[in-house]
């Protein structure tokens, strides 16, 4: 799948603010159907309850980390990237998602949203897995 | 080097004394790795006694990780590719307790000139190891600190420059919420990170701002532990309630004043923060067209990095906001 924006998002991230940044940017792409969680459980309540088609998960929230998040959604075929500050330690513990890395910029988030692989694309998105 | 000459038994004695006493580890070690002689302060090290300690090789006590490589230089020393070597490395132990050495091996030849001992210097550098590991994850956490900042700052200039904007008053603002983050920052810095007393921050974030003005806030509240990130977002609150009362609110005529309290509330789900900065005597105020950084801020970044809720009044007598939220710290 390459070239078509997903319709509804979830953006994983327990700091308020760059979580209200990025969703401005991914509304300013085009996407207008965006739901934002800061903790794992709320998360998960989320991908429970809306078929949600992508989406971005910050990697450290709080005392938490999201890879329990990351291996549902991958049981659930739906597509998701990493974002994180930092390259991280994770080894992926049998989760593979491309990293995105803060700051993100918009042809980043635009690269990430349309190809199932923006890790071949961009020198700055890396692998986790 | 070594003179032998009618005074050798006090010679000896000496190069004995030596040997023993040395404040560092000594030891001849066979070529097979069999401790054959070792002194005093090799046996604390290692916490050996001295027939434990020579009944065993230097291999029986080596981490393994760090065989391979010893065993190796070793076999070049023995071979007469270089003349000595020195490396850092682990023992464990009789207690099993892991231990780091500096390691420094030279050769002893017999008469005929073959290979006969190793001489080994061993220091413990344990401690030393051990700051630096600590000066490791300083690092490291420096450098999470340093990221996530970037990435606020990045978060802040987004939301602070945009189209509508003119330029000049962004650029002011910016500068402006950059203050009140590096604020906090000298406060946590303080703290070492671990959190922020909630007056600290207000008082802090208001240092950027004239006295005349800052007079008329007054402040009252009880301490109040406030997490890293809270203290940050609370930092910029206060810059952005500050700023709009000096240019708008009740802090732009000379009667008005405002008034910040905050209390411990408790009910049914435990104890509650509630706080609320309250402006009067100044001209009546009423909501902008336009939601700015500010709004944005205080309707939704706030209560969210403090898992509550608020509310911004634009009343006839002045501005109000009013925030409750769980009690912070604890969850941090």
């Amino acid at each position: 799948m390459s070239g078509a924006l997903p319709e509804k998002i979830l953006i994983v991230e327990d700091e308020y603010m760059l979580a209200h940044m990025l969703q401005e940017m991914i509304e300013s792409l085009g996407v207008a159907d965006i739901s934002h969680a800061a903790t794992l459980a709320d998360a998960h309540e989320l991908v429970d309850a809306y078929d949600f088609d992508f989406a971005f998960l910050d990697i450290n929230l709080g005392d938490e980390n999201s890879m329990p998040l990351a291996r549902e959604l991958q049981a659930r075929e739906i597509r998701f990237v990493f974002a994180s500050g930092y390259d991280s330690k994770y080894d992926g513990e049998g989760v593979s998602a491309p990293l995105l890395r803060k700051p993100l910029a918009l042809e980043e988030i635009r690269t990430a949203l349309m190809h199932d692989r923006p890790d071949e694309s961009s020198e700055r998105i890396g692998r986790i897995g | 080097m070594y003179h032998w000459t009618d005074d050798w038994r006090e010679e000896t004695e000496l190069v004995d004394a030596t040997f023993e006493n040395a404040a560092i580890g000594i030891a001849h070690v066979g070529l097979d790795g069999a401790w054959l002689r070792v002194n005093e302060r090799l046996l604390e090290i290692v916490g050996y006694d001295r027939d434990e300690l020579l009944a065993i090789t230097f291999q029986d006590i080596t981490h393994p990780d760090d065989l391979e490589t010893d065993l190796g230089r070793l076999q070049a020393l023995i071979a007469g590719d270089i003349p000595h070597y020195q490396m850092e490395k682990r023992y464990f132990r009789k207690t099993g307790e892991q231990i780091w050495v500096n390691l420094t091996v030279g050769l002893q030849r017999d008469r005929d000139g073959e290979p006969d001992f190793c001489i080994s210097l061993i220091e413990d550098i344990s401690s030393r190891k051990a700051d630096e590991e600590h000066l490791r994850t300083l690092i490291d956490e420096l450098n999470h600190r340093v990221k996530n900042t970037l990435a606020t700052v990045q978060a802040v200039a987004h939301m602070s420059f945009r189209k509508d904007e003119p330029i000049a008053d962004a650029k002011r603002d910016f500068t402006g919420r950059m203050q009140a983050l590096s604020s906090a920052h000298d406060i946590l810095t303080e703290e070492k990170w671990t959190g922020a007393d909630f007056r600290e921050v207000v008082e802090h974030a208001l240092r950027p701002f004239g006295h005349e003005e800052c007079g008329r806030i007054k402040i009252e509240g009880e301490a109040v532990r406030l997490g890293a990130r809270q203290a940050l977002t609370l930092a910029m609150a206060i810059n952005e309630l500050t700023t709009n009362a000096i240019k708008y609110g009740a802090l732009s005529s000379e009667d008005g004043a405002v008034t910040l309290h905050w209390r411990r509330a408790s009910d049914d789900d435990g104890d509650r923060l509630a706080f609320a900065w309250i402006e009067c005597g100044g001209p009546p105020c009423r909501e902008p067209e336009r939601k700015g950084f500010g709004t944005t801020l205080l309707t939704k970044i706030l209560p969210g990095d403090f898992r509550g809720t608020a509310m911004l009044d634009y009343s006839e007598n002045g501005l109000e906001y009013h925030i409750e939220t769980q009690w912070p710290g604890e969850a941090e």
